[in-house]
């Protein structure tokens, strides 16, 4: 029986005791801020935009001193910083890329990630960068991977439609580290294929102006004769959010992708908070390192990191592609918002030993309220919050975003821990 | 320059007795996205095509992930054989690479519709193919100008796509299906989609074996530029009258390629129970507001930045948390505030606390420091030490 046959029918891939092959752990990060939370939280590389190239232009993009900065961090902790250039840039957006590229190059970016061949012809003339191929360009199969290989290309995103199974063909025929996205939200699109708000809002959805249209409800009429001339027996509508995908969720599988060698796994959610960031990027360290130490993938296990993941603001998870083409399963077709369990309160900014916490809040909570600091190492640590005060030791019952609180002390909590309340 | 059109089906042969267009793409089943020829329908429209002394192409316009790939693969190869194939047309970069490699003789036309905005990479594809790229099919999303240029300066000729339905959505899963299932003809539904979010309604959504597509409510025409786009050089339009494929609209087309007329054009588009639109012909500003959704980043840049404001406590205090790794900040020192909205104010230190408020005289990375109230300073304010250079504020 094969790994895909025994995986399909069985659930999970059994694990042998030999060395095991740990991917890349690859975490976003929309601002400085996030960088730091996600290198703090064990990402082994993040990914980020700057301030020109990139497909989210409402992140907090990167300043050059941002960048300079974030790289310093993320390399004095041992990570690996990528920046996405992976707009599909026109004539016009090329004037600068070669002056980029080389800044890029001096501050010491790890690679750029990149979906025009323009781009890397440019970055590859200009630079010693080295060159990811962006999931935008849709690289499916390993004759795509070969192509772009000789390019100059050193990893394959491969499109979202490739399972881990199909990921480990393209890696061994084209020869060529092989990344997949493992967590967050998923176009529905074939990536680089949607034009929606191109030619419906004026935005370009390729050039970081995407209105997430396959997000709205729409209704439906199946009314109309197909191609052949047939008529349906009665006008029918359906209303549902047809175009929305679940969200992806494949911690369960990093035994199979270990076994296949995925090199690495990427998270989506550069536009998502702090809370996003330390969460998700603190689930799959502990699994990952889990696996790497001769860890099995229990029930028991899985589920509480399960209860991790649900609660970051998402939607309904699924594999999508991970283990077989997605099902219609796959559409979220009934739902328009994420789920949101949990919000961020704040960070922790002060820990004076045995007296308070100080805390910036970022949403208000109350004082009796119990909150839960998502520890870098660790399970979650609660918090009762008995008291409230503010720098003047006078009691708050209520507090307000953009300010500094001292909660109750508790050991094990540090600098820079973010701190969320369940709301659900 | 040459006019292309596309044959969905068998009963489209009927237009080749009309003989109006130079380039036939038969479009399968099997090979291509929305095609619904199976494969004798196909073998027969390119015998009936070389008959008649045009040129088929076989459009093999699918993506297809690896497995699918492996399935496929086999039966581009056998086909392209048993049929004497001499020209296809390929969006994948795979199956691109996969008839480079294999077939040695056939002619590319490559579909650059989807990301290709560029010169450079345009012309490296081409390069790419050695000699074998007989044609590039350009994005639906270029201005005239650029059309213009890159008629000009790409070395083989460019196809531009002047009338018909616009694609603007495609995914491999089966949208339709999961709640209409039953409305499936031939293996298609077909839907109108509108949404509450104006102007998203009137889509024509069609669900088959390759997946979702979706497309615009309106159709394309830039057929009305047809002598401006043979002067810039462009080698061929590809005109796609679905679905109303008939003798009635080859008439009307026809009548209008012959006068050029406003008047036979209007015709034509009458033929359709749609709008149009020109797209992007006459300029592409899809980038225009760009610089109103940016978030604006702070000015961090300067070397004199020393951090931001926490919390500002009304006729209290100021909270500021010391960012920079190179600058302190000293009692006697004057400090800048810049405010999101960018106002500008400066406070001289005259005492500085630390989170136990006890005093201060130094405050260093990561430090929190209480500073005298400042009006009009809210948190995320930027603060900046005064004194030497200050670039960006």
């Amino acid at each position: 029986m094969s790994i895909r046959d025994e995986v399909l029918m069985h659930g999970n891939v059994s694990s042998g005791n030999s060395k095991r092959f740990i991917p890349e752990l690859l975490s976003p990060a929309g601002s400085l801020e996030k960088l730091m939370t996600a290198v703090k939280y064990g990402a082994d590389a993040v990914y980020l935009g700057g301030e020109k190239f990139g497909l989210r232009t409402r992140a907090d993009n990167f300043s050059s001193s941002e960048l300079a900065a974030g790289v310093e961090f993320a390399h004095s902790r041992g990570s690996k910083v990528y920046v996405t250039i992976n707009s599909f840039l026109h004539d016009s957006d090329l004037i600068d890329l070669a002056n980029y590229a080389k800044f890029l190059d001096k501050i010491k970016v790890d690679a750029v990630i990149v979906s025009d061949l323009g781009a890397i012809s440019i970055i590859r003339e200009s630079s010693d960068l080295e060159v990811h191929l962006s999931t935008q360009t849709s690289c499916l199969n390993h004759y795509s991977a070969k192509a772009w290989k000789n390019q100059g290309v050193t990893r394959i995103v491969t499109g979202r439609e490739v399972s881990i199974f199909e990921a480990a063909e393209m890696k061994k025929k084209a020869g060529i580290e092989i990344e997949q996205f493992i967590h967050g939200s998923m176009c529905m699109s074939y990536s680089g294929h949607c034009t929606i708000s191109n030619f419906t809002q004026g935005r370009d959805s390729n050039r970081g102006g995407c209105a997430h249209s396959c997000r709205f409800l729409y209704t439906l009429s199946y009314d109309s004769h197909d191609r052949e001339g047939l008529q349906s027996k009665e006008n029918r509508e359906r209303k549902g959010f047809f175009m929305s995908s679940k969200d992806l969720n494949g911690l369960s599988e990093i035994p199979l992708f270990s076994k296949f060698e995925i090199d690495s796994l990427k998270v989506e959610g550069r536009m998502k908070g702090a809370l996003y960031a330390a969460t998700i990027t603190k689930v799959y360290r502990e699994a990952l390192d889990h696996y790497k130490n001769g860890g099995n993938f229990d029930d028991q296990i899985l589920k509480e990191w399960e209860r991790e993941l649900k609660k970051v603001p998402h939607r309904d998870y699924a594999k999508a592609n991970l283990l077989t083409k997605a099902s219609t399963e796959t559409i979220l077709w009934d739902k328009d918002s994420e789920l949101e369990d949990y919000v961020i309160i704040g960070e922790v900014q002060k820990v004076v030993k045995d007296q308070f916490i100080l805390a910036e809040v970022k949403n208000s909570f109350l004082k009796g309220d119990t909150l839960e600091v998502v520890a870098i190492k660790g399970k979650p640590k609660e918090i009762y919050c008995s008291s409230v005060l503010n720098i003047f030791d006078e009691e708050i019952e209520k507090t307000r975003p953009s300010t500094l609180v001292k909660i109750p002390y508790q050991t094990e909590i540090q600098s820079g821990d973010v701190i969320r309340k369940r709301v659900n | 320059m040459n006019l292309t059109t596309v044959l969905y089906k068998k009963e489209d042969f009927e237009f080749l007795e009309l003989a109006l267009f130079d380039n036939y793409l038969v479009a399968s089943k099997w090979f291509s996205s929305v095609g619904m020829m199976d494969m004798a329908s196909a073998i027969e429209a390119f015998e009936k095509i070389r008959l008649a002394g045009k040129k088929g192409i076989l459009l093999l316009d699918i993506l297809l992930s690896e497995d699918d790939f492996n399935t496929q693969i086999d039966r581009i190869r056998d086909f392209i054989h048993a049929n004497d194939i001499k020209t296809v047309r390929v969006q994948d970069i795979g199956i691109f690479e996969f008839i480079l490699d294999e077939f040695k003789d056939i002619e590319i036309e490559l579909s650059l519709k989807a990301g290709h905005h560029n010169f450079v990479s345009i012309k490296n594809w081409v390069n790419y193919g050695k000699g074998r790229v007989s044609k590039v099919i350009l994005s639906t999303e270029l201005p005239r100008e650029t059309i213009k240029k890159y008629a000009k300066e790409i070395p083989v000729p460019v196809e531009v796509y002047a009338f018909g339905s616009i694609l603007i959505f495609h995914s491999p899963r089966h949208l339709l299906k999961k709640e209409m299932d039953e409305y499936s003809r031939n293996g298609e539904i077909w839907a109108s989609g509108k949404s509450e979010e104006s102007p998203h309604q009137g889509f024509r959504i069609l669900d088959n074996d390759r997946g979702t597509f979706m497309f615009h409510p309106k159709k394309l025409s830039i057929l009305e530029y047809k002598d401006e786009l043979q002067g810039m050089g462009v080698g061929a339009l590809f005109v796609d009258l679905y679905p109303k494929i008939n003798p009635q609209t080859v008439k009307v087309l026809s009548e209008f390629l012959e006068d050029t007329k406003p008047e036979s054009l209007t015709k034509l588009k009458e033929c359709y129970n749609e709008k149009f639109i020109r797209g992007f012909y006459l300029g592409n500003k899809t980038d225009a507001l760009f610089s109103k959704l940016r978030v604006p980043t702070a000015h961090r840049d300067d070397p004199n930045f020393l951090g931001e404001v926490l919390e500002s406590h009304k006729n209290r205090f100021i909270a500021v948390k010391i960012n920079s790794k190179v600058r302190k900040v000293n009692v006697g020192d004057e400090i800048l505030f810049l405010t999101p909205e960018g106002k500008k104010q400066t406070q001289r230190i005259r005492d500085m606390r630390n989170i136990l408020l006890e005093p201060i005289d130094v405050g260093a990375k990561d430090d929190i420091i209480y500073l005298r109230y400042s009006r009009g300073v809210v948190p995320r304010t930027n603060v900046f030490l005064v004194g030497g250079d200050h670039h960006g504020i």
